[in-house]
């Protein structure tokens, strides 16, 4: 008998057209099941109604979940909440919220024990440190003393698994767990859920929309779309033989490292220097003269064609978006330097700086809160050319409709609210926006990360395209190596506020050089490739150690890390044809070797 | 246009706004329609109870109390409604200043709102009407004084707020100019939350109002007024018990009718309704689903 069954069930919200329906799968011990869709797709909303945690007004009009054997809609609450927890547990997207902000996570953690077994305080918390060692946490003591803000995404969400985990549920139900990290760290969190399913006969279904994690994963894949059931198969039938067009669509919507040739990004002419950033640092105070201050950029140097897409990479927190906010004006540098066709912002006065501003454009990464609920898109995309052209209304029209169609809109949405536009569609007014005024430079900071996979891909071909029509000049901001790939002339590598690696991102896949971006390559998974391998890489880049050392920042996760290594701080130099990369090793390497080609990821 | 419009199809809203009309227009009209002269004291009448002749009873002194009720919501309402509207005005002006220009202004700002709240409104606005005396006049100005520091302080924390949303950063990009921004960005997405906090307070200005005219500082006998005739009534509790209920009646109604025309005059200026949820009065949630089981049970008619 199978450890779960459920059969057409049917989800509705309020009464209205159902949001799930007619769902049937099952699973057995020890299997992963993935849910694959995009958003709205219902893919929550049935793991939800398996634990009875529909929120509002949701509610289950038909079909059975067997759990066992026990119909678990026929039970009572107080049976329910005694199988949530103990027989079946949840992991939710973002850890952070899913803990309580004010109290420690051993506390938590303790507490969440107590409610299910009868422990006291110290067998409790050996429990949980025994747990929180087995993902990986090396220090338990310490993640037992910290507030949820004081660990790391990553660290939260294996906490979270850890306490899941403790009741030995035969059941884990995981919504988009990966979904909010990064990439180098999802690759670890998947490789604890995998662990788990080998080592406890846990079975695991996992809502996700990134299909190259749940190919890796799954034993099972359900495709959804708009509350029905696609697909349903083994992961090689749904892979491989994929039959509905709709699962062939997000199939090939997964962004890829690896694409053809001509589909790549060539060099750019780099006659005339557009944007020089040199030798900035930026450097936050401290709140409390206790605490350091923190240097979100350190020392960044680089500069920016006309014309070019210059892609920055690197995982949260690696100073990518402070740099953004720096080159629009935001904030100045604390030192260096940043000039834009050889002026600086902070010399200009303020009706100069005023003007600058026209001439550098952002795209933020969440579209809807890029827009003030209360103004029309119409409003929204009239406010620039009032500002700096003075057009009036009529003849804004006019410029205003160019842009709609390139971007691909129809002129009905400018009487709309953005709330009746979906998030896609919004983030095509934002870019037609940020063209419209003709600027030198658009920054696009994760500009298509809070977008449904198929969605990006759109939109990063619309960047392109747009680029090529109009001669754009942009900088592209993403965690997405494949996706920044697909945009980019040029690749920069971030970690931790510093440059790592500057290169061509045509070479990416065959040159990098420095082992962060190594590490980055490593963690995209792709949807076709061979698991073996996969578990390797897994294995080998788990360490993900974030202590500070007075040499180069990456040393403790490095994998070639010498003593040097941890107490000098290597400079970024050339280190082949238009590639510069900060690693002493590879400056070793290539001092030794004449100038060729270090060892590369591949 | 497009509130306007929203406004027009909000069959709530519309009730709630004929009823405050309809309110205004009685007390405006009181002196057509009052059947007594509200100060004509008549001995032959005294603490009589609801009749033909007095549809609300007569009080102590034999006035006809829905003749005093009718011409007490010119001073009740007036000076109710004009020291809200003065207090939310000065308050969130303030509270708009402080929150977006930040530094040495927040400072100063907020400390004087600080030393304001540490008093107990009440002394201080008897201290105010003792020095200046009494009179509408007086007494507004003395309301005004103390209360806009409670909208100064939410204000401002919802500037904070809203001034970093990506949407100001935007419109910065766009070339808006300060006021442009404060004033087309922050402001429209401030006002949803605070008309609610507004309303609100109307209720309960007309009570400070009663309590201030109990210490004899409020309006001056023989002038009828909504609170002070309240407080009159509750002498009268056991023998005449409609001089409590009926200023009671109006009074609440009052409140509960502000209250509901602040909610339905925030969900109309927050086109995506993210602000419904929270802060929803319970008498405007229980409305809400009554309309909800209505239109439900139509459809169902219908099918």
């Amino acid at each position: 008998m199978s450890l779960l069954e459920v059969k057409n069930l049917t989800i509705s919200y309020g009464g209205g057209a159902p949001a799930a329906k007619d769902v049937t799968f099952s699973l057995e011990p020890g299997r992963i099941l993935s849910i694959v869709g995009e958003s709205g797709s219902g893919k929550s909303t049935v793991i939800r109604g398996i634990l009875g945690l529909l929120s509002g007004n949701g509610q289950i009009t038909g079909g059975e979940i067997l759990f066992d054997g026990k119909d678990l809609r026929k039970l009572s609450k107080r049976q329910m909440q005694k199988l949530r927890g103990e027989d079946i547990a949840m992991i939710f997207q973002d850890a952070g919220l899913a803990m309580d902000p004010i109290q420690t996570i051993g506390r938590q953690f303790v507490e969440y024990i107590q409610t299910h077994k009868d422990l006291s305080n110290s067998a409790a918390k050996d429990l949980a440190k025994e747990w929180l060692l087995r993902m990986n946490l090396n220090d338990p003591q310490r993640v037992m003393e910290s507030y949820p803000f004081e660990l790391s995404g990553g660290m939260k969400q294996r906490a979270a698994i850890a306490m899941a985990m403790a009741q030995n549920p035969k059941l884990l139900l995981a919504d988009e767990p990966t979904s909010a990290l990064d990439v180098t760290v999802q690759a670890q969190v998947v490789y604890e859920l995998q662990k788990l399913t080998e080592q406890y006969d846990t079975a695991i279904i996992m809502v996700t929309h990134n299909m190259g994690v749940a190919s890796y994963l799954s034993h099972d894949i359900l495709v959804m779309k708009t509350g029905e059931v696609v697909e349903y198969g083994s992961r090689e039938q749904v892979i491989f033989q994929p039959q509905s067009d709709y699962t062939k669509m997000l199939l090939a919507a997964v962004p890829k490292l690896e694409r053809p040739e001509e589909e790549l990004r060539g060099e750019h002419e780099r006659n005339e220097e557009l944007l020089a950033v040199k030798n900035v640092v930026k450097e936050f105070a401290a709140h409390h003269k206790k605490q350091k201050g923190v240097v979100a950029v350190n020392g960044a140097e680089f500069s920016l064609f006309k014309g070019e897409c210059l892609g920055i990479v690197g995982e949260s927190g690696c100073g990518k978006s402070t740099l953004a906010r720096m080159i629009i004006g935001s904030y100045p540098p604390t030192e260096g330097e940043i000039t834009l066709q050889g002026k600086q912002f902070a010399d200009m006065r303020a009706k100069e700086q005023k003007n600058f501003r026209r001439h550098v454009q952002m795209v933020f990464q969440n579209p809807i809160s890029s827009f003030s609920p209360r103004m029309t898109i119409g409003d929204y995309l009239y406010e620039p050319l009032k500002n700096y052209e003075k057009m009036s209304r009529s003849r804004a029209r006019e410029r205003i409709e160019k842009y709609m169609t390139a971007v691909g809109l129809p002129m009905e949405f400018l009487g709309r609210h953005p709330h009746e536009l979906s998030g896609g569609q919004l983030q095509r007014v934002v870019i037609a926006r940020a063209a419209l005024l003709e600027p030198d430079l658009i920054v696009c900071d994760e500009a298509t990360s809070a977008l449904d996979v198929s969605i990006q891909n759109q939109v990063a071909d619309m960047l392109v395209d747009l680029q090529r029509q109009w001669h754009l000049s942009y900088m592209f901001i993403g965690h997405d190596l494949a996706l920044v790939r697909q945009v980019s002339h040029r690749i920069i590598v971030m970690y931790r506020g510093e440059i790592v690696e500057v290169m061509n991102s045509k070479d990416l896949t065959t040159d990098a050089a420095h082992p962060y971006t190594q590490v980055l390559l490593e963690a995209v998974f792709d949807v076709y490739e061979d698991r073996e391998e996969r578990r390797k890489l897994l294995e080998r880049n788990a360490n993900d150690s974030r202590e500070d050392v007075p040499g180069c920042k990456f040393a403790p996760r490095c994998r070639y890390a010498t003593e040097r290594c941890r107490e000098e701080d290597p400079k970024l130099r050339e280190i082949g044809e238009e590639h510069f990369a900060a690693c002493h090793r590879l400056a070793g390497l290539t001092a030794a070797e004449g100038g060729a080609g270090p060892e590369t990821g591949k | 246009m497009y509130y306007v419009k929203r406004a027009l199809h909000d069959k709530k809203f519309m009730i709630m706004l004929c009823i405050t009309i309809a309110f205004v227009l009685l007390t405006i009209f009181a002196g057509a329609i009052a059947p007594h002269d509200p100060i004509a004291q008549n001995y032959d009448a005294i603490l009589q109870p609801p009749s033909r002749e007095y549809p609300f009873g007569t009080d102590a002194v034999g006035r006809c109390l829905l003749s005093r009720l009718l011409y007490g919501g010119k001073t009740s309402l007036v000076i109710a409604i004009v020291v809200t509207l003065l207090m939310a005005v000065i308050g969130v002006v303030i509270g708009m200043v402080s929150g977006y220009f930040g530094g040495i202004v927040d400072t100063i700002l907020m400390r004087v709102t600080d030393m304001l709240l540490a008093f107990p409104h009440i002394v201080f606005v008897i201290a105010i009407v003792a020095v200046l005396g009494t009179g509408t006049r007086n007494l507004i100005l003395a309301m005004t004084v103390i209360s806009w520091t409670m909208f100064a302080r939410v204000t401002r924390s919802l500037v904070i707020t809203i001034k970093k949303e990506d949407y100001v950063e935007q419109a910065r990009l766009s070339g808006a100019s300060k006021p442009a921004i404060m004033f087309r960005y922050i402001v429209p997405n401030v006002i949803p939350y605070l008309i609610v906090l507004i309303t609100q307070d109307i209720g309960s200005n007309l009570l400070t109002l009663a309590s201030l005219s109990l210490l004899g500082l409020g309006s001056q006998p023989p002038t009828p007024e909504w609170g002070f005739m309240l407080s009159e009534g509750k002498r009268y509790m056991q023998t005449a018990p409609w001089m409590l209920i009926f200023p009671g009646m109006v009074i609440l109604i009052c409140v509960i009718i502000f209250n509901l025309l602040g909610d339905s005059l925030r969900d109309i200026l927050d086109p995506r309704g993210i602000t419904k949820r929270e802060g929803t009065s319970f008498l405007a949630r229980l409305l809400s689903r009554r309309d909800r089981k209505e239109k439900e049970e139509h459809e169902e008619e219908m099918a």
